[in-house]
């Protein structure tokens, strides 16, 4: 198991790599002043303009300057942003806590509900609940998130006036303990709520497609001759060989899920990683701006990271592949 | 596709009852967005004495804050987002079985690299790098379209790879080198045609994709400024979610039963086009 992590790790390492020179060729081959796209000024000083090609070392081979670059951002340095004019990764970190808060939630109950119905589906193909769960997801599979979100707030927060339209805390009083609690997840339902609709509808089909397959194997035909009971062996025998697409999926989806979460806050007002994101295009803060892309594209690796090792420690077979 | 051939395909899609409604909803909104400007009671532009009217028999769909039809703006915008919905497609589809295409039939150290970048395109957050670089290149319906195609080929490529590293084994393919035909004649005019059909259903289901994408962009107010879409309608809705609800719900109702459609169509497509998946 290790062994499987660290050789992982290793790999990985050419691979981010690859996303900051990607970074690096994006601020050099944007039309105009790369002075502008790294200090957001338009008429920068002389002294600005010498700061910084002294920085980037602007004026010399191509080759130094992506040093240099790899330098201040395995640092840490991504910039500053012009909008809130403090560190890039400052802003960020104030706001990357509550965009995990809603897709940790959202992640969690969407493969817990689609796992569930999409093997209460498989079992028993072209039954009730297979027919309606699979027209159901139909619809998840082609809505617009952000007209979802819409659509969740005119009915739950604007008509029946259940949950909250905005922010993440109510402003007025501050609460502590509990109460803080209990009002934050008041506020997080319907955003949450939203992004697990559609993760669900996606999680259903490829649950029942990927259990379809493994339940028409001849080792289930084997549990069951053994007379094993049928909880046992469609969760133990069926599932956990069926789980396979299901994690690989939530890694690759993850940079979908983000830009999903992006909506999904903007619609909310949620303070999270993909306001920001939005906040700085349209300032056209372009350090903040490449700042959450770069972090954003990091975090996609690690969560494919994290689900391959998750997917090691749970079959035995990837470890040794 | 030979008369014969199409009968036997029409025979297995207009089994399946969602295909067809799929087929139907495509082709209605494509009809739309032929017509939909000479159809259009007013110009989308045009100035109202009603702002915020609620649906009625004289505003079917409403109007927004300056009084203009939902009405004409949704058929006006459905020509836009379904032409950035195809062009788009075609773009990717273009470029994904180019690398696939390449990769799967020349191998070795070509098709290394290729896959490499593949995977790395594939794991990009795409949305966000759709943001950065119509941020940095500004934002048209050239560079939408552009965009969106160069970051959406890489399920394409794999898929084409695949079909190709099959078919090169295959005996037809054996006998085109035998008597000396090119590398581009047996890639282009022997391969592809046979490895078609999960390119037409994956391109298919590109356009779907591409709308959302166009339409989520357009929805932050990062779409082409001068032009009026789906997406463009949407983002003027957010303003007023709180008290008119008609604002954002035709334009969204288009989007959800367009993708609805040709998601519906791609899957009867693929059942169709495959049939040896149908029969197992």
């Amino acid at each position: 198991m290790k062994n499987y992590v660290l050789r992982r790790l290793i790999a990985a390492v050419p691979l981010v790599f690859a996303v900051v020179i990607f970074n690096f060729i994006l601020i050099h081959a944007a039309p105009g002043d790369p002075v502008l796209l790294l200090t957001g000024e338009y008429t920068p000083t002389p002294e600005l303009r010498a700061a910084i090609e002294e920085k980037f070392g602007l004026n010399k081979p191509l080759g130094e300057q992506i040093l240099l670059y790899v330098g201040y951002i395995l640092r840490g340095d991504l910039g500053e942003s012009i909008k809130f004019r403090r560190p890039v990764l400052t802003v960020i970190g104030e706001r990357i806590g509550p965009t995990f808060l809603l897709m940790g939630i959202s992640i969690t109950m969407s493969i817990a509900l689609g796992v569930l119905l999409g093997v209460a589906a498989a079992r028993r193909p072209n039954s009730t609940i297979d027919s309606l769960a699979s027209s159901l997801s139909v619809f998840g599979w082609s809505i617009p998130i952000f007209w979802l979100a819409q659509l969740l707030m005119i009915v739950f927060a604007v008509n029946l006036r259940m949950f909250p339209t905005t922010g993440m805390t109510s402003v007025k009083e501050p609460l502590i303990g509990l109460a803080q609690v209990l009002d934050v997840m008041w506020h997080l339902f319907l955003p949450s709520l939203t992004i697990a609709l559609l993760r669900t509808a996606q999680t259903f089909r490829l649950t029942r497609a990927s259990m379809l397959e493994v339940l028409g194997q001849d080792f289930i035909l084997t549990a069951r001759s053994k007379g094993l009971s049928e909880r046992t062996t469609l969760f133990k025998h069926a599932l956990k060989n069926a789980m396979r697409p299901i994690i690989t999926m939530t890694g690759l989806q993850f940079g979908t899920m983000l830009a999903g979460a992006t909506m999904v806050e903007i619609v909310y007002s949620w303070p999270g990683m993909g306001r920001l994101i939005y906040e700085a295009a349209i300032a056209r803060d372009y350090p903040l701006l490449m700042g959450v892309y770069f972090l954003s594209s990091l975090l996609v690796f690690v969560a494919n990271l994290v689900t391959d090792i998750v997917h090691a420690f749970y079959d035995p077979r990837v470890r040794l592949e | 596709m030979g008369m014969n051939e199409f009968r036997g395909f029409w025979r297995r899609y207009h089994r399946s009852r969602t295909a067809v409604m799929g087929l139907v909803l495509v082709a209605f909104f494509s009809v739309l967005a032929v017509i939909g400007p000479y159809v259009a009671p007013t110009s989308p532009y045009q100035l109202g004495t009603e702002p915020l009217a609620v649906p009625s028999s004289s505003h079917p769909m409403g109007t927004d804050q300056l009084g203009r039809e939902i009405y004409s703006q949704v058929l006006y915008g459905a020509r836009t987002s379904l032409g950035i919905g195809f062009l788009a497609a075609i773009t990717s589809t273009v470029i994904g079985v180019l690398v696939g295409a390449v990769s799967g039939y020349v191998g070795g150290r070509v098709d290394n690299v290729l896959m490499r970048v593949t995977e790395v395109f594939m794991m990009i957050p795409q949305f966000f790098l759709l943001l950065v670089l119509i941020t940095l290149f500004g934002s048209s319906m050239f560079n939408l379209i552009i965009v969106i195609g160069l970051l959406s080929w890489p399920g394409t490529a794999r898929l084409v790879r695949a079909e190709f590293l099959t078919l090169k084994e295959s005996e037809f393919v054996e006998a085109c080198r035998a008597i000396g035909a090119s590398r581009s004649h047996i890639i282009f005019s022997e391969i592809l045609p046979n490895a078609s059909p999960p390119i037409i259903v994956s391109g298919s289901l590109h356009v779907g994709s591409a709308i959302i994408m166009e339409a989520g962009l357009s929805f932050l107010g990062m779409g082409a400024p001068d032009i009026i879409s789906w997406g463009t309608v949407l983002n003027n809705a957010q303003r007023f979610i709180m008290s008119h609800w008609h604002v954002s719900f035709f334009p969204g109702l288009f989007i959800f039963l367009t993708c609805m459609g040709l998601n519906m169509m791609g899957d009867g497509l693929n059942d169709a086009l495959n049939p040896r998946l149908k029969s197992q």
